[in-house]
């Protein structure tokens, strides 16, 4: 990476929102998985993005994973719900969700744009002087 | 910078060193840092010097044997193989990483889609440059044997 280096950059922008998406499709996946309210429920997924160790770029920090506690929803008739008639739910609201969703999409896209411009960019440049 | 006869000649060296400097450590690592420092002057494209021809592996001696301008000329061959030196590696390895990719795509293993894309386009510019390069230097040689003597 040193002559298409806004490329390569822009490439990372790409990964790391591609794993973004990822997470919120893991968390969007499991936003029904109900469990027994004795044991943990499903711990949100949330992708934490940092500059990349060589300065170029951006790379994934690490997963840091929400509440195990989920919320105790009344449902008597569902097979896994305890004496009292509950059932623990992921603590995950659809809407943030939805939310993360959309920003991931607009940044992958954005960084998409990145290389076709840069790209249109270096051909510009090689045809310099091409009458 | 004396822009003399020969001084097209040593332009287009110049600037062969400064893109296969960018284009990965080309030149820059070998023992031939005339082309480069050509230029650190700052005053833009800079007539570096002709290439000393006993830098040239294997072809020296090849070169014209009179001397323009003080200095020895070099082969138009050697010149462009060091223009490209740094660059052809560099594309090779582009292009393998490209294909090294095609082929994680063919068998499901590739893990970012757009990671071949990437790889691919890169491996299309440097090829495209890599030309561009090549077809200057061409250029260069025809000029010359258009010359009248």
């Amino acid at each position: 990476m040193s002559i298409f280096d806004a490329i390569g950059i822009a490439g990372t922008g790409v990964t790391v929102n591609r794993k973004w998406m990822d997470a919120v499709s893991d968390n969007l996946a499991n936003i029904n998985t109900a469990v027994r309210t004795a044991d943990p429920a499903y711990e949100a997924k949330y992708v934490v993005a940092a500059e990349a160790a060589d300065g170029k770029g951006t790379q994934v920090a690490g997963i840091v994973t929400g509440s195990a506690e989920g919320r105790l929803v009344y449902d008597p008739a569902h097979p896994l719900a305890d004496e009292q008639g509950y059932v623990k739910y992921p603590d995950i609201d659809m809407s943030t969700q939805m939310m993360s969703l959309i920003m991931a999409q607009r940044a992958y896209q954005a960084n998409l744009s990145v290389i076709d411009r840069s790209k249109e960019a270096y051909q510009a440049a090689l045809q310099l002087g091409k009458a | 910078m004396s822009i003399e006869s020969i001084g097209g000649v040593g332009d287009v060296a110049s600037t062969l060193g400064t893109l296969a400097t960018g284009y990965g450590q080309g030149i820059a690592d070998t023992d031939n840092l005339q082309m480069t420092t050509g230029l650190g002057g700052g005053s833009g494209i800079g007539y570096g010097g002709v290439v000393n021809p006993a830098a040239v592996a294997g072809i020296a001696g090849t070169g014209p044997s009179t001397s323009v301008d003080g200095s020895s000329g070099t082969e138009f061959a050697s010149l462009l193989a060091q223009g490209l030196g740094g660059g052809v590696d560099r594309l090779q390895g582009l292009q393998s990483t490209s294909d090294d990719l095609a082929v994680k795509a063919a068998t499901g293993d590739l893990t970012n889609v757009h990671d071949y894309m990437i790889a691919s386009n890169e491996a299309q510019l440097a090829t495209q440059l890599t030309v561009a390069i090549r077809n200057k230097a061409v250029d260069a040689f025809n000029e010359i044997m258009r010359m009248q003597v």
